[in-house]
């Protein structure tokens, strides 16, 4: 499917309509490169085309104005619309998909991270991407949290990221919707910090959406928190030279 | 963040202001004649439009909400004809959550009183839906509101619109650059779109209400989370195409408890002890901002809707209920230029 909607750019729409942004590139790249790892089918060719696509496309640089917000908008990661700003999620998406492939130490990759730490509230977390707006510094969320920690989980300098640790983990003590809860999940355990009642709140998370309509959404994040399917395991990958181009 | 003043071209026959009736305005402030030479200016082209708004007393949520609601509809002219058999969507202005801090986003008891009245008026079905700008988490906020549980309490379904299957459709506002919007198929199938927002200040546009609370029906697995395609565009702007072509039937405006200051997120807590209706939304904010003690010609998005989407001028505005001097209290507003002229007296 993922293959199927992809575009001759390399970018992976949100929806199979043909007007939709590709943030979910990433993603793609990450999946396609889990599934090649475990049945041997050959997804090179999607995937050296959507490392293309991230390598070529970047969020909006804006003007620094500190008095508005508080993140440092030179810094270029991914946007959710091109021609747009470079916004948290998408940025770790990016970040994600370019580890899976091993290219960790990309130019995109590198700024990237820093983008994310710039980001990052000083008591720890992050937002949708933005600390501060006109002086008062705003709310983290444990969802995208779990994102970033994903994507910087095996980067060096992680004490920097242990107030982020700290507060995603008390945050899912009370947490129980799938998608915050999950995602919190992935992130703590590709910290290596995955904690002990995991289990316990994944399993509550699941049986109160038993109750409810089904979303595929959440049940495959639910199902990539399983403690016996790490979802990106980005470390072990391997720079392929074809990938690098741009 | 590219709140200038764009003429729109439409397609739709309807007068447009033109660049003399533009300059004729900017030459009333340069004259001499200031906010109030653009009011006489404002009033004068707003064609005959003429709207009625309903505002009701109630001081906390524990009040008889369905009544004060069927009251208002009353007032405001709709029938039990008009609802019957109608799919009905309710858009709450749900942002994000913080412990002790309910005035962010509509109340939940605003909400399951104005689905007991539209089901009481014999409305096929109704639902909430919702497409938050920063939080992609909707349950999360549904459950950290309360809304979640009184939405359960009262068997009333909730729709992600940040997820919803989408369609394009023509932009029949054209004052952005953006030729068409995807929009969520609930908000397409539905026959009244009912925006209930909360009465707050916002730190770029001024003032938030009805028109604003219809950017969270833009789904944002395609303009994302912030829906900056949309910033990028205007934020005016793209208000006024969102309302042009979606065209929304009511607003129910949460003002018991409002929000002042740094809005929409951040600020405090503003007692404004009443609820706002009405079908025309230009009439409904701009009668919301006065009782905020503000000035709606301040307002980019209502100066702009002036005349093409419905009046703003209090003469043109029918009022129903409540006088508005009644229940006016000044909301404090950032003192950042861009406000200047919204928190002009």
């Amino acid at each position: 499917m993922l293959a199927r909607i992809q575009e001759k750019s390399g970018g992976v729409p949100s929806t199979p309509s043909a007007d939709s942004p590709y943030w979910p590139t990433g993603l793609a790249i990450a999946a396609w490169n889990a599934h090649d790892a475990d049945s041997g089918h050959d997804y090179e060719h999607p995937i050296d085309r959507a490392v293309q696509w991230l390598v070529n496309t970047r969020g909006c640089a804006i003007p620094n104005r500190p008095d508005i917000y508080g993140h440092n908008s030179q810094l270029q990661g991914w946007s959710w619309v091109e021609g747009t700003h470079s916004w948290l999620e998408p940025t770790a998406y990016g970040v994600l998909g370019l580890r899976a492939v091993g290219q960790d130490h990309h130019p995109r990759t590198r700024e990237a991270v820093v983008l994310l730490r710039d980001r990052m509230f000083p008591s720890g977390g992050w937002n949708y991407g933005n600390t501060r707006t006109f002086g008062r510094t705003l709310r983290p969320f444990p969802g995208t949290t779990g994102i970033v920690l994903t994507a910087l989980a095996g980067a060096r300098d992680i004490a920097s990221i242990k107030p982020s640790i700290h507060y995603l983990n008390g945050e899912l003590q009370h947490v129980r919707s799938p998608m915050s809860l999950a995602w919190g999940v992935i992130g703590l355990t590709e910290c290596g910090v995955r904690p002990r009642e995991a289990d316990t709140w994944l399993s509550e998370s699941a049986l109160r959406a038993l109750g409810r309509d089904a979303s595929p959404l959440e049940d495959a994040l639910l199902l990539l928190a399983d403690p016996k399917s790490p979802p990106f395991g980005c470390d072990a990958a391997q720079p392929r030279e074809s990938q690098v181009n741009g | 963040m590219g709140d200038t003043v764009t003429p729109p071209v439409d397609g739709s026959g309807r007068t447009l202001p033109t660049r003399r009736d533009l300059l004729g305005a900017a030459g009333a402030l340069a004259a001499g004649g200031g906010i109030a030479g653009a009011m006489w200016h404002w009033s004068r082209h707003e064609h005959g439009q003429r709207a009625a708004v309903f505002i009701g007393r109630a001081q906390w949520y524990d009040a008889d909400l369905p009544a004060l609601i069927k009251e208002g509809l009353n007032e405001i002219g709709i029938t039990r004809r008009q609802v019957r058999g109608k799919r009905i969507v309710l858009k709450p202005n749900l942002v994000e959550t913080a412990s002790g801090e309910p005035h962010i986003n509509t109340n939940p008891a605003v909400v399951v009183a104005a689905a007991e009245v539209f089901r009481r008026l014999d409305a096929e079905e109704v639902i909430v839906a919702e497409g938050q700008g920063h939080r992609r988490d909707s349950r999360l906020v549904l459950e950290e509101s309360g809304m979640g549980r009184a939405l359960e309490e009262s068997g009333l379904p909730f729709v992600d619109l940040n997820h919803d299957e989408v369609t394009t459709v023509p932009n029949r506002g054209h004052w952005t650059k953006l030729g068409a919007l995807q929009l969520p198929n609930t908000i397409l199938r539905a026959d009244w779109l009912v925006s209930m927002p909360k009465l707050k200040t916002h730190h770029w546009t001024g003032v938030t209400c009805s028109m604003k609370n219809l950017f969270g029906v833009m789904p944002g697995v395609v303009y994302g989370w912030p829906k900056n395609v949309l910033h990028y565009q205007g934020i005016s702007e793209s208000i006024l195409d969102i309302n042009a072509t979606v065209a929304p039937t009511l607003s129910i405006v949460d003002g018991i408890v409002g929000m002042e200051g740094d809005g929409p997120i951040m600020g405090t807590p503003k007692p404004a002890g009443c609820l706002l209706m009405g079908r025309n939304f230009p009439a409904v904010d701009a009668t919301a901002t006065r009782v905020m003690g503000l000035n709606p010609y301040g307002v980019t998005y209502l100066t702009q809707a002036s005349g093409q989407l419905g009046p703003v001028h209090e003469r043109n505005v029918h009022q129903r209920g409540e006088a508005i001097a009644s229940v006016t209290t000044r909301f404090d507003i950032l003192d950042v230029p861009h406000l200047q002229q919204v928190a002009a007296r």
